[in-house]
C-alpha cells in the first residue's frame, strides 16, 4: 500500500483534502502540496525546529510527522498568525521591534513554539524563556534579541488581556 | 533525507495492530509519537515494509493510579505526563524525569510507550522504570504479559518485545510515605540526551536509616543499570554526607561506561558519582521531609 | 530626516515574520523537477565503475548525470583568489572524475519528479570503488609515507607564505625572555539554518539561476563560461538567503549541475541540500595548528613574534589562501610588535574542503596573539590586562603602520582608541571587583576565571562593490547592488544611508540586492564589507543623482542649474521658490529622455580597522567541568554605526557562533575520513539556554577613509570569544588551555592533568 492516501485537514482555518503518499512528511505536505512555504525545513531530524507548526494547538516538528498522521486534525502555520487584515500579532511585532530575526529562516518555527509557550506561561522568567527557546536553533541572532522579543510579547500580553 | 517507501496502516484496535504486526513478521514498525522513528526513516537508517500507526487506537492514552501503581497508556504524550497532577502525586520521580526529555515540542508528540520501546540507554523513562522496578505491559497475539525493566531491555535499542507484540502501557509503583526520590542528569546542552543520568529512590526507617534504596543509571552501559553495590552499601546506614559520598564513589567503580565523541569513560564515571551524590542527597532529604505523597 | 545612527526596525521583517519570505525552495517554479546528488562514501577511492541503469529505470527518474555527460563543463572551477604562494592549487569540479577525495564529493546527479524518488534512485546507482588510503588529519597528511590527496602536491603541501616585518630572528635572539606554545583549533561548520539550494530555468535561450549564494555575479560568470553561454544569457538571483556566514560564498558543484540539468532536460530543476549533505558538502572551517615563539622584555612587552601555522585545507583549495591571509593579518592585532614573522602552510587532507566561515581565519589569528598575551602574563606573573595595555597601539599613533606588507599594499590601521576600548570593557566588567571576588570564591573552592581578548577586524574591501540608484515616477528610489543580504539587513541599513543622504523618507527607498539583472557588476557580501563599499557607492551615486535632478529641474524650469539646490528630498530654487519632489523630477527626467539613475562602483579606499574588546567571567564546576558565564561584556567599535539595533544583532550572532566553536561544536573525522558528527545530534549548535547574558557597548571611531566613517561590523562579534573564553577557563582552572573546542569532559581531563585527546 504505497499508493496515495486521501487525507483531510484544516490549516489556518481552511479545509484541505489531498492525496498523499504515506511516506510524505507533513513538512513537505504543508510546503509543497498546500503551498504554505512559510514553514521551513532545516534539518529533517527534529532538532532545529524550523519546521515547527501547531497541531491541535501544540507545537510539533512537522518533519517528524507524516502527512497521513494529520488526517482529520487541525494545524496552524506561520501564515495563520497575523490578523487577516495583515496586522502583525504582538509576538511578531515584538520580533520586529527587538530585531529578533536576521535571515528569517528559523523565525516561523520560533514564533510557533513561542505561541504555545506564552499561552501556557504568560509571565515567564528569563530562565524559562531560555529553556523554552532551546528547542529552536537560530544561527544568526545569538538569541539575545529573541529573548528580548519574548519578554516584550509577554509584557504586551499582560497589558492587553485578550491579545494573543 | 526523505523516508523510503512503506505501507501505512492506522488500526483502531490493539487486536488489529497486533494482527498487522504479525502479518509483516518483523518487517513492520510501530509508530506512535514518531520522535525517534521519523529521524531514522528520514536518514533511511530504518526501512520497514510498513508502519503501524497506533495513534488512532482509542484507550491507549490515559494516566491512572490505583492499588499502589501508576499506569500510563502507551500513547500518552510526555507532555501530558509532565502536566499531570496524578503523576506528580503518585510518581514524582517520573514527573521530575519527564521534563528532561528533549524539548517541549518533542514532548508534545513523543509518547511514554515509544520512549520505553525505543530503549535508548540514556533516555529518561527507561532509567525511571529501572529505578522504580516498574513493569511494561505488553499485548500480543496470546494476550497480555508484563516485563520488568531487566526483562525488557536487552541491549542498545533492543528489547524483548516480540515482532507481533505491542507495548500498551507502562506501570510505575507508587512509593508511599517515608520514601524520597530524585532524578539528576547532565547533558551537553539543554534538551540533549544525557551524558549520564541517575534516578534514586529510597525509604528511611523511623530511626532515619536507609530501609532500601534503588539507584539506576543511564548513559553508562548498553541498557539502564542498577548500582547494586552502592545500594547494598547504603542499606541500613544513615544517609549523612560522608556515607552518600562513599556510595557515590562505589557507583563510579561498578559501572562500565564507554568513551564517545562527547565524553570519555573516565569522565562518565566521575559524572555518575557526582550525579549519584546529588540524587541521593535530594532523595534522602525528601524522604526525611515526609515522603513521596507529601512533596508533590 | 536623520536615519544614520538610528535604532530602526527592519523593513524586511514583516514579510519574513508572516511566512512570505522567498528562499530558493519557496520560489514557485511550476513543473520543476528535483535533484539529488550521489556522493562519495569514501574519503579516497578510485571509481572503477558506475551503473545508473536501475536508477534510470525507476519511474519518475528523468536523468542521471555523470562526469562523462558533462563534456567541457567537467573541469575544475576557478580558484577564488590567486596567491603567489599557491604552489599546487586544486579546486573541485562539478563531479568527481575517476577519483574521489572526500566523503560527500559529488559523483552523479539524479533528476526526478520529486526529491523522494530522486533519493530512491540514488540507492539504485551502483558504484564500484577501489578504496585508496586516506589522510584525514594534518598529522596524517604530513607523515613521511602519507598518501597524496593530489599527485601534483608532494607532501600534501598546497603551498605557503611568510608575512612579517623586521628581523624576527635577530629580535628573538636579543629578547630577554623567549616563550613557546602550540595552539590548535579543530574543525567547525558554518551551519546556516537554510542549507544550500539552487534552482534553474532555461527558456528561450535565457538561463535563470536562483542560488542561496553570497556571490551571484561570480556564479553568473562561471555558469556562463562553463555552459558555453554569453553572460547576458545568464541571470543569477540570490533571493532571501537563510544565513551564509562565508560558507555560501564558494561556487559549488550543484550551482553548475542544476542549470546543466535544466538545460539538458528542458524543464526547471531545483536542488535543495539536506542537512546530512550540508555537513559533508558545504565548505568547513579550519583545523589550524600554531607554533608560537614570543620574545618579550621583563615588562611583558612583545619584542618579537614568530608563528608557524599549519592550515588544513581539506581535499581542495577553492578559496586559495584567503583564510590563511586573514590569519596572518590578524595575528598582529591591536599590538605594537616590532618584529613579526608568520609562516603559514596549507595542507591537503581527505576531508571536506575548508574555506571561509564568519571571520575566515580572523578568529584564529586573534586566538593566536591573545593566547600569547596570556602566556606572557602567566610566565611573567603579570596581570593579563596590564600586559595587553603595555603592548597596545596608542591613539596618537593612528594611522598606525604595522610595517607588514601584504602583496603590494601595507597594513596600516586607520583609527581607533584601543587603550580606551580595553579600559572601558574592564570598567563595565568591574575587573578589579571580580579579581577580588575570584580570590574570595576560590577560598571556598569555587573556580572563577576572568578572560579578556582584544581584536582588530580588517574588512575585505578588495576589489569594489557597486550601487545603482534609480528614481521612479512614483517617487521611489530603488537601490540596486550585487551584494545581497543573508540576514544582515541590507534592505534597511542601505536604505537608511540613501534616505539620509538624499533627504528622503525611509519608506521611499527600496533596496534590491543580489540580482545580476539589477546591476552590471558585483562581488558579493562577505568580509564585513557592505557598509563600507556599498554605503559609499550609494554616497557617490547619490551625488550624481542629485546633480542629474538639478539639471533636470533646470531644464524644466528654464533656469540655470546654479540657481537650484537639492533640499529635503527634492530640488528647489535657492531663492526659496518652487520645489520639485522626486516623483516629479523622475517623470520630468523620463520625459527629457535622461532617466534619473546613477551607478557607482566604489573601489577599496584603504584598510578599515574595526576593533573591540571582550571580557568574560566564567565559573567552572570543579566536579563536572561545566562552564557557566557569570558576565560577558563586549566593547565594539565599528566606526560610525548605521543602525545600532542591527549592529547589536551582528555582534550577538557572531558571539554565539564563536561560543559554539569554543565549547560545543566540533567536526570529528575518523582515521579513514568518515565524518562522525554529521547531524545535529552530534554537532552541537548553541541554543538560547547556552548563550550568556551579554552587555554590549559601542564606541565610534570613525574611519577617516570615507565621509561615512563606517567600518566593518559583520564579523567582529565572532573574533575574540574563542580567545576570551579560553583565557577565562584557563584562569579558572589554573591549567593552560591550548586547544578548542573544550567539552566538560575535556576540561575535566585538563583539571586532572591529562593531555587532551
Amino acid at each position: 500500500m504505497h499508493e496515495p492516501v486521501t487525507i483531510s485537514c484544516t490549516v489556518n482555518g481552511r479545509h484541505y483534502t489531498r492525496a498523499v503518499e504515506p511516506r510524505r512528511l507533513l513538512s513537505d505536505f504543508i510546503r509543497h502540496d498546500l503551498g504554505l512555504t512559510g514553514t521551513h525545513v532545516g534539518c529533517e531530524h527534529g532538532v532545529c525546529g524550523a519546521c515547527t507548526v501547531l497541531l491541535e494547538g501544540d507545537a510539533v516538528r512537522s518533519c517528524l510527522m507524516l502527512a497521513v498522521q494529520a488526517d482529520g486534525l487541525s494545524l496552524m502555520t506561520i501564515e495563520g498568525v497575523a490578523s487577516p487584515d495583515g496586522t502583525l500579532h504582538p509576538l511578531q511585532a515584538a520580533f520586529r521591534e527587538q530585531h529578533g530575526l536576521q535571515c528569517g529562516f528559523c523565525t516561523p518555527g520560533f514564533i510557533m513554539s513561542i505561541l504555545q509557550f506564552l499561552g501556557e506561561n504568560p509571565a515567564p522568567t528569563d530562565a524559562e524563556i531560555r529553556e523554552a527557546l532551546s528547542g529552536n536553533l537560530c544561527r544568526c541572532t545569538g538569541y539575545v534579541q529573541i529573548i528580548a522579543a519574548v519578554r516584550q510579547a509577554a509584557a504586551a500580553k499582560a497589558g492587553a488581556p485578550g491579545v494573543g | 533525507m526523505k523516508p523510503p517507501p512503506f505501507s501505512y496502516h492506522a488500526p483502531i484496535t490493539v487486536a488489529e495492530a497486533i494482527d498487522l504486526l504479525g502479518r509483516y513478521d518483523g518487517d513492520a514498525k510501530v509508530v506512535a509519537g514518531g520522535q525517534s522513528l521519523l529521524p531514522l526513516l528520514n536518514f533511511r537508517l530504518s526501512r520497514p515494509a510498513a508502519l503501524v500507526d497506533i495513534n488512532r487506537i482509542p484507550g491507549l492514552d490515559y494516566i491512572r493510579a490505583d492499588g499502589g501503581m501508576l499506569e500510563i497508556g502507551a500513547v500518552t504524550r510526555h507532555r501530558a505526563v509532565e502536566r499531570s497532577a496524578v503523576v506528580a502525586a503518585h510518581c514524582p520521580l517520573l514527573a521530575e524525569a519527564v521534563r528532561h526529555i528533549g524539548h517541549f515540542q518533542i514532548r508534545n508528540r513523543g509518547t511514554i510507550g515509544g520512549s520505553i520501546a525505543h530503549a535508548d540507554p540514556a533516555a529518561e523513562l527507561p532509567i525511571v522504570l529501572t529505578a522504580l522496578e516498574g513493569e511494561v505491559v505488553i499485548t500480543g497475539p496470546g494476550g497480555v504479559r508484563t516485563a520488568t525493566a531487566s526483562e525488557f531491555f536487552i541491549t542498545l535499542f533492543t528489547t524483548s518485545l516480540g515482532s507481533d507484540e505491542l507495548v500498551t502501557a507502562v506501570r510505575f509503583p507508587t512509593l508511599g510515605p517515608g520514601t524520597g526520590s530524585a532524578f539528576q542528569e547532565l547533558a551537553r546542552r539543554s534538551g540533549d540526551f544525557a551524558l549520564v543520568a541517575v534516578a534514586a529512590a529510597l525509604a528511611l526507617d523511623e530511626a532515619g536509616a536507609v530501609r532500601w534504596v534503588r539507584l539506576a543509571l543511564g548513559g553508562v552501559d548498553l541498557v539502564p543499570v542498577r548500582a547494586a553495590g552502592a545500594e547494598e552499601f547504603l542499606a541500613g546506614k544513615r544517609p549523612d554526607a560522608a556515607t552518600l559520598a562513599e556510595a557515590a564513589a562505589l557507583v563510579a567503580g561498578e559501572i562500565n561506561p564507554e568513551s564517545d565523541l562527547h565524553a570519555t569513560a573516565e569522565y562518565r564515571r566521575q559524572l555518575a558519582a557526582v550525579l549519584t551524590g546529588e540524587a541521593l542527597e535530594t532523595a534522602a532529604r525528601r524522604a526525611a521531609e515526609g515522603g513521596e505523597c507529601g512533596h508533590a | 530626516m536623520r536615519y544614520i545612527g538610528e535604532r530602526i526596525p527592519r523593513v524586511e521583517d514583516e514579510r519574513l515574520l508572516t511566512g512570505r519570505g522567498q528562499f530558493v525552495d519557496d520560489i514557485p517554479l511550476p513543473g520543476a523537477l528535483e535533484g539529488a546528488v550521489l556522493r562519495s562514501e569514501h574519503a579516497h577511492a578510485r571509481i572503477v565503475a558506475l551503473d545508473a541503469g536501475p536508477a534510470l529505470a525507476l519511474p519518475g527518474v528523468l536523468a542521471v548525470i555523470t562526469a562523462a555527460d558533462l563534456g567541457p563543463a567537467l573541469r575544475p572551477f576557478p580558484v577564488m583568489q590567486q596567491h603567489p604562494g599557491l604552489a599546487a592549487c586544486y579546486n573541485m569540479a562539478a563531479l568527481a572524475d575517476g577519483v574521489v577525495r572526500y566523503v560527500g564529493e559529488p559523483i552523479a546527479f539524479v533528476v526526478a519528479d520529486n526529491r523522494y524518488v530522486a533519493e530512491d534512485a540514488l540507492e539504485l546507482i551502483t558504484v564500484e570503488y577501489e578504496a585508496l588510503p586516506a589522510v584525514a588529519s594534518l598529522e596524517a597528511a604530513l607523515a613521511p609515507d602519507a598518501a597524496l590527496v593530489h599527485a601534483g602536491a608532494p607532501g600534501n603541501l598546497c603551498g605557503g607564505f611568510t608575512q612579517g616585518a623586521g628581523d624576527v630572528d635577530a629580535a628573538l635572539a636579543a629578547a630577554p625572555r623567549i616563550l613557546h606554545q602550540r595552539l590548535r583549533i579543530e574543525r567547525g561548520s558554518a551551519q546556516p539554518m537554510e542549507t544550500r539550494a539552487v534552482a534553474a530555468r532555461y527558456e528561450d535561450g535565457q538561463l535563470t539561476v536562483w542560488s542561496s549564494t553570497q556571490r551571484p555575479h561570480r556564479l553568473r560568470s562561471i555558469v556562463a563560461e562553463f555552459l558555453g553561454l554569453a553572460p547576458e544569457q545568464v541571470r543569477a538571483i540570490a533571493p532571501d538567503v537563510g544565513g551564509a556566514f562565508g560558507a555560501k560564498g564558494n561556487f559549488y558543484p550543484e550551482e553548475l549541475l542544476v542549470p546543466f540539468a535544466a538545460m539538458a532536460i528542458g524543464r526547471p530543476v531545483r536542488w535543495v541540500e539536506d542537512r546530512r549533505e550540508n555537513f559533508l558538502a558545504m565548505t568547513q572551517d579550519r583545523v589550524q595548528r600554531f607554533d608560537i615563539t614570543a620574545g618579550v622584555d621583563g615588562d611583558g612587552r612583545l619584542l618579537a613574534l614568530k608563528v608557524e601555522c599549519l592550515h588544513d585545507l581539506g581535499a581542495y583549495a577553492p578559496y586559495g589562501f584567503i583564510p590563511m591571509v586573514n590569519i596572518a593579518n590578524h595575528i598582529i592585532g591591536p599590538y605594537k610588535i616590532p618584529a613579526i614573522a608568520v609562516t603559514l602552510r596549507g595542507i591537503y587532507t581527505h576531508c571536506t574542503p575548508t574555506a571561509a566561515y564568519r571571520g575566515a581565519g580572523r578568529p584564529q589569528g586573534v586566538f593566536a596573539v591573545e593566547r600569547t598575551m596570556d602566556l606572557i602574563a602567566r610566565e611573567l606573573g603579570c596581570d593579563p590586562a596590564e600586559v595587553r595595555r603595555r603592548n597596545l597601539i596608542q591613539p596618537g599613533e593612528m594611522p598606525y603602520d604595522t610595517g607588514v606588507s601584504v602583496g603590494q599594499s601595507r597594513l596600516v590601521y586607520d583609527s581607533g582608541d584601543y587603550p580606551a576600548c580595553q579600559a572601558a570593557a574592564l570598567a563595565h566588567l568591574d575587573y578589579a571587583g571580580w579579581r577580588q571576588e575570584q580570590g574570595r570564591l576560590r577560598a571556598q573552592g569555587r573556580l572563577i576565571g576572568i578572560g579578556l581578548a582584544n581584536y582588530i577586524e580588517l574588512a575585505s574591501t578588495e576589489p569594489f562593490e557597486g550601487a545603482r540608484l534609480e528614481a521612479t515616477a512614483d517617487g521611489e528610489l530603488i537601490v540596486r547592488t550585487g551584494a545581497g543580504s543573508q540576514g544582515q539587513g541590507h534592505q534597511t541599513a542601505l536604505a537608511q544611508i540613501a534616505a539620509e543622504l538624499l533627504g528622503l523618507s525611509l519608506h521611499q527607498v527600496r533596496v534590491e540586492a543580489g540580482d545580476t539583472a539589477g546591476i552590471a557588476k558585483g562581488i558579493g557580501t562577505f568580509g564585513s564589507r557592505t557598509a563600507i563599499l556599498v554605503g559609499n557607492a550609494i554616497r557617490v551615486a547619490a551625488d550624481q543623482l542629485r546633480q542629474q535632478a538639478i539639471e533636470t529641474a533646470a531644464r524644466l524650469l528654464w533656469v540655470s542649474p546654479q540657481e537650484l539646490e537639492w533640499h529635503g528630498g527634492g530640488v528647489q530654487r535657492k531663492d526659496g521658490g518652487v520645489q520639485l519632489m522626486l516623483a516629479g523630477l523622475a517623470r520630468a527626467a523620463l520625459d527629457q529622455g535622461a532617466p534619473l539613475a546613477a551607478t557607482h562602483y566604489f573601489a577599496n579606499p584603504g584598510l578599515h580597522t574595526a576593533n573591540g574588546t571582550h571580557a568574560a567571567v566564567v565559573e567552572v564546576d570543579g566536579s563536572t567541568g561545566v562552564v557557566r558565564f557569570r558576565r560577558y561584556v563586549v566593547m565594539h567599535d565599528c566606526g560610525i554605526v548605521i543602525n545600532p539595533l542591527l549592529a547589536d544583532g551582528q555582534v550577538y550572532g557572531g558571539l554565539a557562533q564563536a561560543l559554539g566553536g569554543s565549547l560545543y561544536e566540533r567536526l570529528v573525522y575518523d582515521e579513514s575520513g568518515q565524518l562522525l558528527t554529521g547531524s545535529y545530534m552530534d554537532y552541537l549548535l548553541p541554543t538560547a539556554a547556552e548563550m550568556p547574558d551579554v552587555e554590549l557597548h559601542h564606541m565610534e571611531s570613525a574611519s577617516p577613509h570615507t565621509p561615512l566613517g563606517v567600518k566593518g561590523a559583520g564579523e567582529g562579534g565572532s573574533l575574540p570569544p574563542y580567545a576570551c573564553i579560553a583565557a577565562a577557563i584557563e584562569d579558572a582552572i589554573g591549567v593552560p588551555v591550548r586547544a578548542l573546542p573544550l567539552s566538560p569532559s575535556q576540561i575535566t581531563a585538563l583539571m586532572r592533568g591529562e593531555a587532551m585527546g
